[in-house]
């Protein structure tokens, strides 16, 4: 019985995840979880009572507890702050000429909190050190094996052939009784005993939530042309006025969560593209770094970006922000991002009979202006190599070289090698996109086929916020 | 309106059955996506949780007029892809780029017509040797049967960049089945 190749897959993929699979029981336990947390939130006598009657029938004992929320620089948001451990110092261990060491573990009522970094893993990735960036796990006194409730999230980085790894990673909380986990490294490390401590009092502060009421603009964005060829030079600016117009479910900025300390406001938001942008967005993961914040008279207010209150979008399309500013401002406070960058992918066709027996060196001219995002581009002509053909084009205005990407291709024949010559020359770029064949070359009827892509700013993008009244 | 959008609908005003009945309706082929590129059940489970998930928290910012099937796929790929560089085995998601399609463009080839669980599997093992994002474009285009402009989107690439992928994915795909094949 023949099948389609979605079907082959289908059926490959059926070997391992039934068709009986079943998330939702898992979800619904997940959500159930988090909707009953947010109540205690909301409604803080019930949460005491809860807790009493959640530890009265785990214990027997009954506690008179109160959920507080605290904030550890490096580390993020705990519960309960007043009963906080933490490890007093980092700790190190090595192996091999691969460090591992401990930068802080915090353990809340809610959860248990593990910043490391490992350094000097060899770039000669072999099965022992490739086990470096899997997830560590702890132990527990009673020998119990406490496995992460997420992956570690953080970054890889390197110098001289080594390379290095910082992470953070949650795992279930410990039982108030427990001093002392080992940590069960990868990269065939020792385990490291790690000591827990109450919290110091002033290392962590103490922090409320309070509402994030805002408004978002989106700024003017050009209408760009559809992908098909065109002899239309197009212009658009780049400087977009900024405009106070809500964001009503499209893309922009948006303000998530707001938490004060004493002296501080942690905004928590993200940038989604929504889909209604001309183009792609890229390098989303740098707009936490891009944003900066202005007062009500346009005064620059200082910010600290905080990683470890980002949370971890899966969404390609969500990017996750965090900062951090002192109290002292004047409302309203305007956050911006001063820019994203959207690109707009073009698919261009030439079809060409080139005759059954084109000799090497004979050129086609093509002489059309197409256009991608801002740009516009000259396409001058194919030429016939002796592997391939080539095909010659320039931009009509300057353009940065990484602002474009292209590639080119035979739809009748796709399976060839892509060389590409690029130069400047009077401020326009050049490029000579060439196809080698490792066999025949094609001739006759072909349809040369040239997709383009090109990035444009776009922006800026603000959000503003004032903090309630008192 | 069919199901999914009510669901959808349903899931924006609040009401949770909604996401009971998107759950229903895409997880088998979500997971199976996930397993692909990842190439662990429990690990794709999770993945396609985690994306349930999300998808319940943020639907007050999906705009119902749009499709939401390609969003929410397009999504579990990324989560996946994104799961591959939180585990971090791979340093370079695109791994020694230097081929399925000849095996799926030739399913009706007489050589093809073999038993259905030993191609299961030769795909399967042939898969592992891909690198994540070569494993991400062979299920997007062949088994999600996504265009190549919405895979350019989710993988953040340019167009060009989704072809040469595909490309070197379906070249070193082939390579793996044609030893794999000769192995036996």
């Amino acid at each position: 019985m023949s099948k389609n190749p979605r079907e082959i897959l289908d059926a490959a993929a059926r070997t391992r995840v039934p068709d009986d699979v079943n998330l939702y029981p898992r979800i619904a336990a997940q959500l159930e979880r988090k909707t009953f947390m947010k109540t205690l939130l909301a409604k803080p006598a019930l949460l005491i009572l809860s807790i009493i009657f959640t530890l009265a029938l785990l214990s027997g004992v009954v506690y008179a507890v109160g959920r507080s929320l605290g904030y550890i620089p490096g580390v993020g948001i705990v519960e309960n702050y007043q009963t906080v451990s933490i490890l007093p110092k980092t700790i190190a261990a090595s192996q091999d000429g691969i460090i591992f060491q401990v930068r802080s573990l915090t353990a809340d009522s809610n959860q248990t909190i593990l910043t490391y970094s490992i350094y000097g893993i060899p770039l000669q990735i072999g099965a022992a050190t490739q086990k470096c960036t899997e997830a560590p796990a702890l132990q527990l006194p009673n020998g119990t094996r406490l496995d992460a409730s997420s992956q570690p999230i953080g970054g890889i980085g390197g110098e001289n052939g080594l390379l290095s790894f910082n992470a953070r990673i949650v795992f279930p909380p410990l039982a108030v009784d427990v001093n002392e986990v080992t940590l069960l490294t990868p990269c065939q490390i020792p385990p490291i005993t790690l000591q827990l401590i109450p919290a110091p009092q002033g290392m962590v502060f103490p922090v409320t939530e309070i509402p994030a009421t805002y408004e978002s603009s989106h700024p003017l964005l050009p209408t760009l042309t559809p992908g098909t060829p065109t002899t239309t030079l197009g212009e658009y600016s780049t400087n977009f006025p900024p405009t106070l117009t809500p964001v009503h479910n499209g893309s922009g900025l948006y303000l998530e969560e707001v938490i004060e300390t004493e002296s501080a406001y942690f905004l928590i938001g993200n940038f989604t593209d929504a889909g209604d942008l001309p183009g792609a967005t890229t390098s989303l993961d740098e707009i936490p770094y891009g944003l900066s914040v202005s007062d009500r008279n346009g005064k620059h207010v200082p910010l600290w970006v905080r990683p470890e209150l980002l949370q971890n979008s899966s969404w390609g399309n969500v990017a996750y922000w965090a900062i951090e500013i002192p109290k002292t401002f004047d409302a309203p406070l305007t956050i911006i991002l001063p820019q994203i960058t959207i690109t707009d992918n073009k698919t261009f066709t030439f079809p060409l009979d080139v005759g059954a027996n084109p000799v090497i060196g004979q050129t086609w001219v093509i002489n059309k202006i197409i256009q991608s995002g801002s740009y516009s581009f000259l396409v001058e002509n194919i030429r016939r190599d002796e592997r391939g053909y080539t095909l010659n084009f320039h931009s009509l205005k300057p353009i940065m070289r990484e602002d474009f990407n292209c590639a080119f291709q035979i739809q009748e024949k796709p399976d060839s090698t892509l060389n590409e010559q690029f130069h400047e020359s009077n401020g326009m770029s050049e490029w000579a996109e060439s196809l080698v064949f490792d066999d025949q070359v094609p001739n006759g009827e072909l349809t040369f086929t040239l997709d383009i892509s090109t990035g444009f700013q776009a922006g800026p993008w603000t959000l503003t916020w004032s903090p309630p009244a008192k | 309106m069919d199901d999914t959008q009510k669901a959808v609908q349903r899931l924006k005003q609040g009401d949770i059955s909604g996401l009971e009945t998107i759950v229903a309706y895409y997880q088998v082929r979500a997971v199976r996506s996930a397993f692909l590129i990842l190439q662990d059940e429990a690990a794709a489970q999770d993945v396609v949780q985690e994306t349930f998930l999300r998808i319940y928290k943020h639907i007050r910012q999906f705009d119902e007029n749009q499709p939401f099937e390609p969003y929410f796929l397009k999504s579990v790929v990324y989560a996946a892809l994104n799961a591959v560089r939180r585990n971090a085995k791979s340093v370079s998601l695109d791994g020694d780029l230097t081929e399925i399609e000849s095996l799926l463009d030739n399913v009706d080839s007489p050589e093809a017509q073999i038993e259905a669980s030993e191609l299961s599997q030769q795909i399967l093992s042939a898969l592992v040797g891909l690198s994540p994002r070569q494993r991400a474009v062979i299920v997007q285009r062949y088994y999600l049967e996504m265009s190549e402009r919405e895979m350019s989107e989710t993988l953040q690439t340019a167009p060009g960049t989704v072809k040469w992928l595909l490309h070197t994915a379906r070249v070193r795909l082939r390579d793996l089945l044609h030893s794999e094949r000769s192995n036996q």
